[in-house]
């Protein structure tokens, strides 16, 4: 079962060490970027489906679990997919099949093909950078590319937090283990197992409160103010950084040549599906 | 007068709801004193060690660093921050930078300090606090004992010129303590005040050389280690226990050996024991 305890296999996983593991974290936000910024704005198969076999090999080549990435991505196909399902029976073109009242065009069926497409290789994207950054070195990413201040040192501490709060949790849960609580425990009545959580949940809100109190007054201990800046460590980006960036570009670039000069060649993959 | 580093005078602090905290606190503090503040848990240290850079304001009563009182402005307070730094007791709330480099840089980033200084300082403390190698790690994967030291150097980064440190060998295991007593030891000779609060009485008979005892938010009693650790009647009433060597001699006297109880470490005590035998 997913849990918020898991977060933290997710981050050992991405401390592992592989060629892109080691890349800069900067270069992997941005690659990451450019890849759903490409693949959202074009309008035929081609490009999507040229970037998902990219990231593929990428995947590849960080040493990470086909099968493990595909369920994660499993996980998160349903938050868009819920939006895309529906694409089908909504917009007016050439029916193709009815049922009822219920229709379904080539026009919708196309553009949510396309939106399928976009989503997949967007989240396999995010997959691939999650997988292969840990989440303080993404925090920091965020502030070498000039984030507003305020914002970068909420998620900086957030970050920090999170696995504070998990580790709480996790003690939370142990102690009520070592005492035989069980949610689906059939011994003890289900109201009282749920008033349990209920209390374990509010305790957890009180101690991030409280600690919240607790920090401000250390870091206020050592001198922050409104006008105070956070520590960027000056790191250089090597020259492997710089080749991979450019390879990302270079395949982008590839893909949008073939697409604009062969297009009568690709058949479907080269149509234009967008209802834009 | 010149050398007090840290003095209060009648410094008194009731929390809204009535309880009073502190109650007509008068301790001073010279420079390059090695003090610790003992006494029973709701005592009011903590809340007394806020006050010491000002991040309480005192209800009545004052606090002066350097003979200078603590003015509750924003450019005099990063001032007074600067000069005494406050170690708190749980790590977790001190440590909340991704990484123990950026963590042991907040400091020193509040001073307004360049990026050149700032990275010295920080390779400075650490290697202080016997932490380099650590730069990149997440205090998050730290032990115990090296989170306490991490947030040592974090406040030593700001070059205090008196350290605060509430509980600074809580949960440590001896070879922590001992790591630790030696940090603050060697912070000493550089000529910062400490000043430490805890329960350990063998710690602190090992360390302080003047003692507070707090109790109910007031000062009972001052003195050195001799003269409180000896008291056994004050030390009850502060919920404290004698070290064991105190406890020895106290008992030897009773049982009829001519000894005196002010001795504390082990060695003092063999020597009084033999010595009184030899009598």
């Amino acid at each position: 079962m997913a849990d918020i305890t898991q977060i933290i296999r997710f981050d050992d996983l991405a401390s592992k060490k592989s060629p892109i593991h080691n890349l800069e974290g900067r270069i992997k936000l941005i690659t990451t970027l450019l890849i759903i910024i490409t693949c959202v704005v074009s309008k035929e198969l081609f490009i999507p489906i040229g970037l998902e076999i990219a990231l593929l090999i990428i995947l590849h080549i960080a040493n990470l679990s086909y099968t493990d990435s595909f369920k994660r991505l499993l996980m998160l196909l349903p938050f868009g997919g819920a939006v895309i399902i529906f694409q089908p029976f909504f917009h007016p073109g050439n029916v193709l099949a009815s049922y009822s009242w219920i229709t379904v065009t080539d026009t919708g069926l196309n553009w949510g093909i396309l939106l399928l497409t976009r989503m997949i290789v967007t989240l396999t994207a995010i997959i691939l950078y999650s997988s292969t950054t840990p989440l303080q070195e993404m925090a920091s990413s965020f502030r070498k590319l000039k984030m507003p201040r305020d914002l970068a040192m909420i998620l900086s501490i957030m970050v920090r937090f999170l696995f504070l709060f998990v580790d709480e949790l996790a003690a939370i849960r142990k102690s009520q283990k070592a005492r035989n609580f069980s949610i689906n425990s059939k011994k003890t009545p289900y109201k009282w197992r749920v008033k349990q959580v209920g209390y374990t949940v509010g305790m957890m809100f009180l101690k991030a409160y409280e600690q919240g109190e607790r920090v401000h007054k250390s870091m206020l201990s050592r001198g922050f103010n409104d006008t105070s800046e956070m520590f960027d460590e000056k790191q250089k980006l090597e020259k492997i950084d710089y080749e991979y960036l450019l390879i990302i570009i270079l395949i982008i670039i590839i893909l949008e040549i073939i697409l604009f000069t062969q297009s009568g060649h690709l058949g479907y993959l080269g149509q234009n599906l967008s209802i834009n | 007068m010149e050398n007090i580093h840290l003095e209060t005078k009648n410094l008194t602090f009731t929390y809204p709801d009535g309880t009073q905290a502190l109650k007509n606190v008068n301790i001073q503090i010279k420079k390059g004193e090695k003090i610790a503040i003992m006494g029973p848990n709701g005592a009011g240290k903590s809340t007394l060690f806020s006050h010491f850079n000002g991040l309480t304001e005192p209800t009545s009563g004052h606090v002066e660093v350097a003979g200078e009182k603590i003015i509750f402005e924003k450019d005099k307070l990063l001032e007074v921050r600067q000069k005494v730094g406050i170690v708190f007791q749980d790590p977790n709330d001190q440590l909340f930078a991704p990484t123990v480099k950026e963590d042991v840089a907040f400091g020193p980033m509040n001073l307004g300090l360049e990026h050149d200084e700032v990275e010295r300082r920080i390779e400075e403390s650490l290697k202080m606090v016997g932490m380099e190698g650590f730069e990149e790690k997440t205090p998050h994967h730290l032990s115990g004992g090296q989170q306490k030291r991490v947030a040592i150097a974090g406040i030593i980064a700001m070059r205090p010129e008196i350290m605060i440190l509430d509980e600074p060998t809580a949960g440590l295991d001896p070879e922590g303590v001992d790591k630790v007593l030696n940090i603050l030891n060697d912070l000493n000779k550089e000529g910062i005040s400490i000043i430490i609060s805890s329960h350990d009485i063998e710690m602190v008979s090992q360390f302080a050389e003047k003692i507070f005892i707090l109790y109910n938010g007031e000062i009972i009693d001052s003195g050195d280690k001799q003269k409180i650790f000896s008291n056994t009647e004050l030390l009850k009433k502060a919920h404290l226990k004698a070290p064991v060597t105190t406890e020895i001699l106290y008992k030897l006297k009773e049982n009829g050996l001519d000894v005196d109880c002010e001795k504390i470490t082990v060695d003092e005590t063999v020597k009084e024991i033999l010595n009184s035998k030899k009598n």
